[in-house]
């Protein structure tokens, strides 16, 4: 079973620096990561491979670091790894990333499944998966805490709201999956290692991949985050009332009337 | 110019041993001290370890192992002491006992102990025996020549027969391997000296009781008495009278490593004391508002990065050959490990009796930082090399 795994590679979130002028992120400044829900996808197709054999190809769009995102998913086991990658993919949205992810595919050709995560820690829409799917007329299953495969059926676990359901079809198909699916591994040592010296990154730029340039980065892209800011938490005074329940429950009714809030 | 960077790959195996360190070691970290004898916890951490591939991460793939340069094992050292300098200490030893096999052995005797050593299969680890009841420090000091070995190979046919007594080695009665700093007469100062390897079931080899120990529990330190070991004459790394030569090198490269678990340690107290003084109010305010604790703060990062520095300088030394790289390998072993007893006392300290209590963590890597003053060359003796190198 051959599976593809669509990886991003997100700013570290603990220190993204934003330009508060521009609204813009500051990516020099921080170190690009996988995103941490495909290293879910990408542990979910190593244990598929366990159980049914095959190939595990690892493909993202992205600047040329996004190579290390995909070395690091080479280091975790996959076997191949592809990147997208020309300035004519710049200011993509999910609609144009997706539509560049489905040319790849096609031009990919064989393959029974597609995992993707869930959503980036950066855009955090949701989005590629479910469009990618579309765009190469797939079924879609999406947000899987377990995958179970025989022969030619998928069986997932969705997750809901308020609860789980169970859904089946048929391969080919698209699953995105949740981070609670599972815990994805270290990786060993020799394989890291034979994922920066043996291991290959085929780069892939528009013109590899044909179809429609008015559909590819910016001019492909309806959707154009205009400013991102980092909402600013005013930090209030406390203040500490205490005394007897009673009293300390009269005072704060006080209080809260002063201001308007009762 | 020297990158302050690592390469990507170099951050990946940080991670990597980072992540190692956070999920199978760190929640294990206040059962060791009472594990000390019974030693059930550590082998499991160490089946983890060696699935992962840490024990051959210095030997060449063609053995089987990673074969990953001086600076990435490094990086790795320094990830895992942060968390549990024990840890570190235990598999950097493995790492230790492997430079005499890896600098001086032929190309059957790599393919024979290198291979195991390397294993994901099973944990082999090695021990590096030097350390004798009368000769501590003088074994690790080049001047003394090895006089004071008192750990005796015979010939004997194609054999040699080993008697002696080493004392404190890391990994002790737990490792696979043992490689023995012996001579053949002591009088014969460099010429009698020579290493040998000597594996586990070889009878006549066995092991004193478990050493009680102020820091360390992870690492088990026990005599290893030998009584007419038989080995076979292959099992000579070298020729007789290569021992002393081989040992100096097999020290320079690894006396940083020390240097790194130092680092490691430091950075892994600094960080936890610094997160408790921004949250920890007194009088009216976070510690760390308080200029001279902010000061010790300022001061603790800073030698925190120089020792750093030094290490991957000497790291750096030891892979360009560099004539002064001996020296920096000592200058990498006595500041950091210096630095780190004083780090791990002042964060002791800024954390009040919070820092003194088991219940927190740092005080475990003030008891672990001081025995790397100690071994791999006491200070005051590396520091007497480095003087006299000037
Ligand atoms: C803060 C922020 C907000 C944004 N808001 C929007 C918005 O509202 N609308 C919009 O259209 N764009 C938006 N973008 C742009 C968007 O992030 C990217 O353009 C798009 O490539 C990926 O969308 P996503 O990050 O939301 O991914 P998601 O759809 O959340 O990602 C789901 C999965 O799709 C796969 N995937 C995602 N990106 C790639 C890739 N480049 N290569 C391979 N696989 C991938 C991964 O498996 C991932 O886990 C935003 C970006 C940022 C930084
Ligand atoms: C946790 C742990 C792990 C260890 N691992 C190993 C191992 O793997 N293999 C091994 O062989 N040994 C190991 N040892 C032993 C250790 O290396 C020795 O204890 C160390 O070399 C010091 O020897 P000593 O204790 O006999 O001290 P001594 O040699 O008696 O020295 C005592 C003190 O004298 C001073 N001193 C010594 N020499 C000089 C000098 N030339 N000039 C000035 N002052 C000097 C120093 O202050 C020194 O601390 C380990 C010990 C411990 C506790």
């Amino acid at each position: 079973m051959d599976i593809v795994v669509c990886i991003k590679q997100v700013p570290e979130t603990n220190d993204i620096g934003w330009d508060p002028k521009t609204g813009t992120l500051i990516r020099e400044s921080t170190g690009g990561i996988l995103n941490p829900n495909d290293k879910n996808a990408i542990e979910a197709a190593l244990q598929l491979r366990e159980k049914h054999g095959g190939l595990i190809t690892a493909i993202s769009m992205g600047p040329p670091q996004a190579e290390d995102a995909l070395r690091e998913a080479l280091g975790m086991g996959a076997d191949k790894a592809i990147l997208l990658s020309d300035r004519q993919f710049a200011g993509a949205d999910t609609l144009s990333t997706s539509y560049a992810l489905s040319l790849a595919l096609k031009k990919i050709v064989r393959f029974d499944l597609i995992l993707c995560g869930k959503e980036s820690s950066d855009g955090m829409t949701a989005q590629v998966g479910p469009q990618l799917a579309e765009l190469l007329n797939l079924p879609q299953l999406t947000n899987a805490t377990e995958i179970i495969i025989n022969s030619n059926s998928v069986r997932i676990k969705q997750k809901l709201e308020d609860g789980f359901r169970i859904l089946k079809t048929h391969l080919p198909v698209l699953i995105t999956v949740e981070r609670e699916m599972n815990q994805p591994r270290i990786p060993p040592m020799d394989s890291i290692m034979e994922a920066y010296r043996e291991k290959d990154v085929l780069v892939w730029s528009v013109g590899n991949l044909g179809g429609d340039k008015e559909r590819i980065g910016l001019k492909g892209s309806p959707t154009q985050s205009r400013k991102v800011y980092t909402k600013i938490v005013k930090k209030g005074e406390i203040t500490l009332l205490e005394g007897e329940p009673d009293k300390v429950a009269r005072e704060l009714i006080q209080i809260l009337k002063q201001r308007d809030l009762l | 110019m020297y990158n302050f960077q690592l390469s990507e790959e170099r951050r990946q195996f940080q991670e990597m041993a980072r992540k190692f360190a956070e999920k199978e070691v760190k929640p294990l970290n206040d059962k060791f001290d009472d594990d000390w004898e019974t030693h059930r916890i550590m082998p499991q951490v160490l089946k983890k370890a060696a699935e992962l591939g840490f024990m051959g991460l210095t030997i060449d793939p063609k053995y089987g192992g990673t074969g990953a340069d001086g600076m990435t094992i490094m990086a790795v050292l320094e990830e895992l002491a942060a968390v549990n300098g024990g840890v570190a200490c235990v598999i950097g030893d493995t790492w230790f006992a492997q430079t005499p096999i890896i600098i001086a052995a032929n190309e059957e005797q790599r393919e024979r102990f290198l291979r195991p050593l390397a294993s994901r299969d099973e944990v082999n680890l090695g021990c590096i025996c030097m350390t004798e009841p009368a000769s501590g420090a003088d074994i690790e000091d080049s001047r003394m020549r090895l006089r004071t070995v008192k750990t005796i190979i015979k010939e004997d046919g194609d054999d040699y027969i080993i008697n002696g007594v080493k004392i404190w080695p890391s990994n002790a009665g737990i490792a696979s391997h043992y490689v023995v700093i012996a001579t053949t007469d002591p009088k014969l100062e460099d010429k009698g000296s020579c290493i040998i390897v000597v594996e586990k079931d070889r009878p006549g080899l066995s092991f004193g009781k478990i050493e009680r120990k102020m820091g360390m529990p992870e690492d088990q330190n026990r005599e290893v008495i030998f009584e007419d070991v038989r080995v076979p004459k292959n099992n000579l790394l070298g020729k007789i009278g290569d021992g002393h030569k081989i040992l100096q090198t097999t020290v320079a490269y690894n006396r940083l490593g020390a240097g790194m678990i130092s680092v490691g340690m430091a950075r892994g107290a600094f960080e936890y004391a610094l997160k408790y003084c921004k949250d920890r109010v007194v009088g009216g305010k976070p510690l760390i508002k308080h200029s001279l604790i902010s000061a010790m703060f300022a001061d603790m990062a800073t030698k925190i990065d120089a020792a750093r520095l030094l290490v991957y300088r000497a790291s750096w030394s030891l892979r360009v050959r560099d004539p002064n790289r001996a020296r920096y390998s000592d200058m990498a072993k006595v500041f950091p490990t210096n630095m780190a007893m004083e780090v791990t006392s002042n964060c002791v300290q800024v954390m009040g009796s919070y820092g003194y209590s088991k219940e927190y963590p740092v005080e475990k890597y003030m008891r672990d930082a001081k025995i790397v003053q100690i071994y791999l060359g006491p200070n005051e003796l590396v520091q007497q090399l480095i003087g006299e190198s000037l």
